[in-house]
């Protein structure tokens, strides 16, 4: 049973789990201010003791932290729903952006700037901007659903052409808004879609860590399902699969996933597609490896792409999405030149 | 106790009637060859039986009881469908493909393994099980793909009522792995349990098969053992070819050539 393939997976998976916090600590440390590891240690303990808060303290309690626990969360959220699009899709190719989550979110993001135009600032204005992505990201995945499914079903491969439809459509209604946008209202749309963890505080890290939570206990649980559907819909169906059930949970709790974090840190492409590959082509494709171990691999390619967005240029910030692509890319291309190892066909 | 009947079922899932008036009933131990040329809807029989295209009119009962009343999981753990095509392109090892068909049981890691290490013996795939399925050839897929729903139905077999639907599992074999097949097929029968396979040799059917059902448009042309159903008329009728046939040298059996 412990054949080669279990003893890689829980080799990989305790060394992400120690890799994860070692990240974190580095994320915390690292930023325009460098901290040392005692002082990152005591801010973190900082607010248990009844000492007066020190600068360090208040930088890791009030930016950091919640930063670099935001970027845990969707790296974990973003990896997680892309290996089980890429399960349910049976492609490992899919994306979560394939349901129209990321592209409806996005126009909704853009309708909120553009409409709100100048008078949104500050928090107020991230928050509506959040709130109008998340709404156009439920809007498209419904519409999706609804143009796949039919009184026989759900077809994950109409569902891909109607994703790929309403990707274009909100997409091209997105470039009319920019059209009309002012200068100051473009910058802002560009930056948003190249997502970042700017706007991390409490409030929107307590919603991420809810959304998030709930995911990582929900999709593990359709672990099962997702290998039965390796093999298509009509064996699972046989090995006494609730393929429909199933379909329509997890298009959910991708859509809830994706959709929160595209409102939360804005797009960040490549995580979703990439990270998922990289852990199937290590440990194959059983899902109750490969989703724990997507996540946490999520988990620090985003925490370390968060902290070098934050300190490659200080102290300005790159967008955490040319980061994670820097990153991931070319381990994903050296992957790819050694797919014969792995098993993949040409 | 019948492990399969059907009473003049019609189903015409895409509006064409794909099968008409089909009359069946399989006994526990009972193997059902389906015979008939390419269309007739001998895979369409198999997978009205599985569940993928629902019946227009007419029952189907499984063990009896209407298939539609059955819960989920348990007619999982007794009834197993090898369809003819399979989709999987996932680098699964082929010890994780067959260990699927234990999905739907709850019988344990130890007892699933055992059952896995016997279906991978049964079908001459313990030597591929640490392979990655999409390297295999065609024949390997298919044999690893017929352990899997051997494994599904095992043990059910010994209580009896389990039932097992192949669409065409020796088309990609050798010789010597279809013989393979046929034993795994007799073993099963041996223990109780009912089998359905649409097959294109027909002497393998004739070896195989209790019962033989020809289908001819989606209707049954004709039905009883081998012996009584593989006649010259029957062939130049259905197939519209002609044949000799004759009594097997060995065994009793009847033997077709083509002339």
């Amino acid at each position: 049973m412990w054949t080669i393939r279990h003893q890689r997976a829980r080799l990989l998976l305790g060394c992400l789990a120690a890799a994860l916090p070692l990240c974190m600590l580095l994320g915390l440390a690292s930023g325009a201010v460098h901290l040392g590891p005692g002082e990152v240690i005591r801010g973190l303990l900082a607010p248990l003791g009844d000492a007066e808060p020190g600068q360090a303290s208040l930088i890791i309690a009030h930016i950091r932290l919640p930063r670099v626990l935001l970027a845990a969360l969707m790296g974990a959220v973003l990896a997680m729903s892309g290996a089980t699009m890429q399960g349910l899709f049976r492609n490992p190719l899919a994306d979560p952006s394939l349901i129209g989550v990321t592209a409806g979110a996005s126009l909704g993001a853009a309708l909120v700037i553009v409409m709100g135009g100048g008078l949104l600032q500050g928090y107020t204005a991230l928050t509506l901007v959040s709130a109008g992505a998340f709404a156009g990201g439920a809007v498209a995945v419904v519409f999706v659903y609804r143009l796949a499914t039919s009184p026989s079903g759900t077809s994950v491969a109409t569902m891909l052409l109607a994703g790929i439809a309403i990707t274009a459509l909100a997409g091209a209604l997105g470039s009319l808004l920019e059209f009309r946008a002012d200068n100051d209202m473009l910058r802002r749309i560009s930056l948003w879609k190249m997502g970042g963890m700017d706007g991390a505080n409490y409030p929107r890290l307590l919603l991420g860590a809810l959304v998030s939570g709930a995911l990582l206990v929900a999709l593990p649980r359709y672990a099962a399902p997702l290998n039965a559907l390796l093999l298509g819909e009509s064996e699972a169906r046989h090995l006494g699969i609730d393929v429909d059930r199933a379909k329509f949970a997890l298009i959910t709790w991708v859509a809830l996933g994706v959709g929160t974090s595209v409102a939360l840190v804005g797009t960040i492409a490549f995580v979703g597609l990439v990270v998922p590959h990289i852990v199937r082509l290590l440990l194959g494709p059983d899902h109750r490896v490969l989703l724990p171990a997507s996540a946490l691999a999520g988990a620090i390619l985003l925490v370390v792409a968060d902290t070098l967005s934050r300190t490659l240029i200080a102290p300005t910030e790159m967008p955490v999405g040319i980061i994670t692509a820097i990153l991931g890319v070319p381990f994903f291309i050296s992957l790819l030149r050694q797919r014969h190892h792995y098993g993949m066909q040409s | 106790m019948t492990a399969l009947q059907l009473r003049s079922v019609c189903a015409a899932p895409w509006g064409t009637a794909l099968l008409t008036e089909i009359d069946l009933a399989l006994q526990p131990g009972q193997v059902l060859g389906l015979a008939g040329p390419n269309g007739a809807g001998k895979s369409s029989l198999l997978r009205l039986v599985a569940g993928d295209i629902a019946t227009a009119s007419g029952e189907l009962l499984i063990g009896e009881r209407p298939r539609q009343q059955w819960p989920r999981l348990q007619l999982a753990r007794r009834l197993a469908y090898l369809p003819q095509l399979s989709l999987l392109n996932f680098p699964y090892t082929v010890e994780e493909v067959v260990a699927l068909g234990r999905m739907p049981h709850a019988t344990g890691r130890a007892a699933d393994q055992q059952i896995v290490e016997q279906v991978m013996a049964a079908t001459d795939v313990t030597a591929l099980r640490a392979r990655l399925y999409p390297q295999l050839s065609g024949g390997e897929r298919q044999r690893v793909q017929l352990a899997r729903v051997l494994a599904q139905v095992w043990d059910t077999a010994d209580a009896g009522g389990a039932l097992l639907l192949l669409d065409e599992p020796t088309t990609a074999l050798d010789l010597s792995h279809q013989q393979l097949v046929v034993e795994a097929v007799r073993n099963l029968a041996r223990r109780g349990c009912a089998i359905v396979l649409a097959i294109h040799d027909f002497n393998l059917a004739a070896g195989l098969a209790d019962c033989i059902a020809v289908l001819r448009d989606g209707r049954l042309a004709a039905c009883g053992p081998p012996a009584r159903v593989f006649t010259p008329e029957m062939f130049r009728e259905v197939f519209a070819i002609e044949v000799i046939v004759q009594r097997h040298p060995l065994r009793d059996q009847p033997l077709v050539v083509s002339c």
